[in-house]
């Protein structure tokens, strides 16, 4: 129990040796490995699945982690796509990454350190530090946050639903059986230490989430030995349960139908005006299937066949709804839809009576308010989960419509797309005779109301998921390196068998919660938020008519200021900070509580 | 003693359907509040209830209006086969809306499984002469095919905007539906059984 709460600490011992020496190459070393998922990430991001895959292990076959494939790749993209400014800018970063590093020489553990994979560096910082929240506040960036959680996706399945579904309860009601059958459909974890610690120094890239399944395609391919277990996706999970309703047909069609659409969205009601059917079923049919021909060819090839055609916009964007509406499912899943439905009720937006939303009153700083946060955290975390391909879609999906939406003169706002767009993406396809029709459509309509406006957000990895994503990373990483490390010294007999015991209670999750501690954060802020607010809630009570009521306030305020006003310098108690802003403590201090479930 | 009357007619359920954005919405509001509405948010589903003398007969209407787009089909046989009459709406400035009134009233024979019903045909948004891509003689002509079988169907062209034709078009529906239930049209316009059974 006692090393469960301080597991940083006590992963510190085995490698505290040369850790002086090492701590800055190691420190390289992460930012070199970031590096590399962002890439991937950003690879990713930019071609649909098939694409990506196609890519990845075809395309550029030899994609491991040494720096010249990475410029391949890097090249192939520029091509593919004039290089944009922000690429060229990581480019250069990056290329100045590798001039440091040759100009710092072959450090003495540089030998070591490629025999252990990439990602256990990163744990070695992670325990030095003895607080993951001083790591991740320095690491992560927008980028790294979301590959942060590829990479938990990719090495541990479970974990990651498991995390996901216990942030998910803090939102809003979740049953306690959510989420079982994918994570029972998961690779277990590995129990045992030899064939791991085989791998991780056969590929240096072993644990490393995304190119673990890149490399096995070209280890394979190679003949190899083949790291096994560890790759077995989320995805691939999810293609088990039969989520993976979308194939690459749909994939790439959608893809070629919002190419299409992105030119021609300046007209008035698209999405709304229905088009002509017999031309709709002809583009259809011309359209698909569409995987097997090669995209930037098949762009003109479409744009062809619309102008041979005479369709005009309302066509295609027919089309697409068309598409939309006869997956299996709706877009979003029937496994998550309930939960999307259930999210987007938690801030009912009150209506005036005109029917136009009532803003929240906007705080100084520009918070929003909490119910507010929370909504927008659960959308986060359930588009997280979504299976891959459906997140891509959702994602180029939304930022079509959002283009849509700033068109004055489409006459379409978010709430329009969303009435249209509701039914397709989360209304189930089969509903029952008990079902509340019109509250799930009304339901459905605000929640892709919502991630349309908020689109940009959306796939924002939420900060608490990430910190417990990390947190499982950095566990997993130093289990990888134990490992390693005792079977090339064939010592550390004791250290093995912690390793193993660890494995025993793999079943709890660790969560991080973060709780603001008024008095040290006013402290450390210089100023008391709530005395502001009743200083100007007074100012306003004093600018008021004179009247009845005004005289109650009053007395009503300077009751209040005989009992309650105190000095918060006062009262605030010695906090130890250990260096750490207040608001993310290390695991022993006071505000922040792990959490152990499934026990 | 209109209102003891009010309440002793039975309702009227009128379906107003079209393709997305003709106007169902602006006719239906127009109607039942006298407004035109600028406002452009397609429906989903909204009910109005209107009572009026329409030939010195107390009529009490529920007027549903319904959503254009395809997505909201699954609700369109239900409210079918609780209407009574059906008033159907294109925009003379759209030709894909106008396409759809033929299926659409194929459509309402087929739920209703009857040959002949009362079904409006409105042409609205009338105003806009310039856009217009729909003439009159086209619209005529279709309702006149129609007519063969089903004596029940009319044209009327509409403006929700300047509010011409807007009472008309309900009231001649109200009117056809008088007409089609005093000849007894339910039992007669029943489609014919096989002969061989």
């Amino acid at each position: 129990m006692l090393r469960r709460l301080h597991p940083a600490s006590h992963r510190v011992n085995p490698i505290s040796e040369d850790f002086d020496s090492s701590v800055q190459l190691v420190r390289l070393k992460l930012s070199e490995h970031q590096q590399h998922h962002q890439q991937l990430s950003s690879l990713r991001a930019e071609f649909s699945p098939p694409e990506f895959q196609r890519r990845a292990s075809g395309g550029s076959a030899s994609l491991t982690v040494s720096d010249p494939d990475v410029d391949a790749m890097m090249a192939d993209i520029d091509m593919m796509s004039s290089p944009s400014p922000k690429f060229l800018a990581r480019r250069q970063q990056q290329q100045q990454q590798r001039q440091r590093r040759s100009s710092g020489a072959d450090l003495p553990v540089a030998e070591d350190s490629r025999l252990v994979s990439t990602p256990v560096l990163s744990s070695t910082i992670a325990g030095c530090c003895g607080d993951d929240g001083a790591l991740h506040r320095s690491a992560v960036q927008p980028d790294a946050a979301s590959a942060c959680l590829d990479e938990l996706r990719q090495i541990r399945p479970r974990r990651f639903y498991e995390i996901c579904r216990v942030n998910l309860a803090f939102v809003t009601d979740v049953p306690a059986d959510f989420l079982q059958d994918v994570i029972d459909s998961c690779p277990p974890p590995q129990s045992s230490g030899a064939p791991m610690s085989a791998t991780a120094r056969r590929t240096p890239s072993a644990a490393g989430g995304l190119l673990v399944r890149v490399c096995r395609s070209v280890r394979q391919h190679s003949g190899a030995g083949q790291p096994h277990a560890s790759a077995v996706s989320a995805d691939a999970a999810a293609a088990a349960q039969n989520d993976d309703f979308l194939n690459a047909d749909i994939l790439t069609g959608v893809q070629r139908l919002i190419h299409l659409l992105e030119s021609r969205l300046d007209a008035e009601g698209i999405f709304r005006k229905s088009g002509q059917v017999s031309r709709q079923r002809q583009l259809r049919r011309r359209l698909f299937p569409a995987a097997q021909q090669d995209l930037p060819a098949s762009q003109s090839v479409a744009e062809a066949v619309v102008s041979e055609l005479g369709c005009c916009v309302h066509d295609i964007a027919g089309v697409l709804k068309a598409c939309l509406d006869d997956l299996k499912q709706p877009l979003l899943t029937d496994r998550l839809g309930p939960y999307f439905l259930q999210v987007a009720d938690l801030n009912p937006q009150r209506l005036d009576e005109n029917g136009n939303p009532l803003c929240p009153v906007e705080k100084p700083g520009g918070s929003v308010s909490l119910a507010a946060a929370r909504q927008l955290r659960g959308f986060q975390i359930l588009v997280q989960l979504l299976p891959h391909s459906n997140r891509w879609m959702l994602s180029s999906l939304l930022k079509l419509l959002g283009q849509v939406a700033e068109l004055p003169r489409t006459l379409m706002t978010p709430e329009n797309l969303g009435t249209v767009f509701g039914p397709l993406l989360l209304c189930p396809r089969q509903m029952k005779s008990t079902d509340d029709y019109a509250r799930i459509i009304a339901l459905s309509n605000r929640a892709v109301t919502y991630m349309i406006r908020h689109a940009g957000e959306l796939f924002k990895v939420p900060e608490h998921l990430v910190i417990d994503a990390m947190r499982s990373l950095s566990t997993e990483r130093s289990r990888c390196y134990s490992r390693s490390r005792s079977c090339s010294r064939e010592a550390d007999e004791v250290l093995d068998a912690d390793a193993d015991s660890d494995d025993d209670n793999d079943e709890a999750v660790d969560v991080c919660m973060n709780f603001v501690d008024r008095s040290t954060a006013s402290r450390l802020g210089g100023r008391d938020y709530t005395q502001l607010q009743v200083a100007q809630l007074y100012a306003a009570v004093q600018a008021m008519p004179e009247s009845a009521k005004k005289s109650a306030l009053v007395r009503k305020f300077s009751a209040a200021a005989n009992s309650v006003v105190v000095d918060p310098t006062t009262v605030a108690a010695p906090i130890d900070c250990g260096g750490a802003s207040p608001r993310c403590r290390s695991p022993d201090g006071r505000h922040s509580r792990r959490r152990l479930c499934g026990q | 003693m209109s209102k003891s009357v009010s309440k002793s007619v039975k309702p009227i359920k009128i379906v107003v359907i079209g393709s997305g954005g003709v106007g169902k919405s602006a006719l239906t509001l127009q109607f039942s509040k006298s407004k035109f509405f600028l406002d452009y948010d397609p429906t989903i589903e909204d009910s109005f209830s209107k009572s009026c003398y329409i030939d010195n007969e107390m009529a009490r209407l529920d007027i549903l209006d319904t959503a254009g787009q395809e997505e909201f089909t699954s609700m369109r046989e239900q409210y079918m086969r609780l209407g009574q009459a059906f008033l159907v709406v294109f925009s003379v400035t759209d030709r894909k809306g106008f396409e759809e009134v033929d299926s659409l009233i194929q459509l309402i024979y087929r739920v209703k499984d009857r040959e002949a019903f009362p079904i409006m045909v409105a042409g609205n948004k009338i105003d806009l002469q310039n856009d217009r891509c729909i003439d009159q003689s086209l619209a005529q002509e279709l309702v006149q095919r129609h007519q063969e079988f089903n004596p029940y169907c009319a044209y009327i062209e509409t403006s929700a905007k300047t509010r011409l034709n807007v009472d008309l078009v309900f009231h001649d529906l109200v009117r056809l539906l008088r007409l089609y239930n005093a000849k007894g049209g339910s039992k007669q316009a029943k489609k014919s059984k096989c002969s061989l059974l």
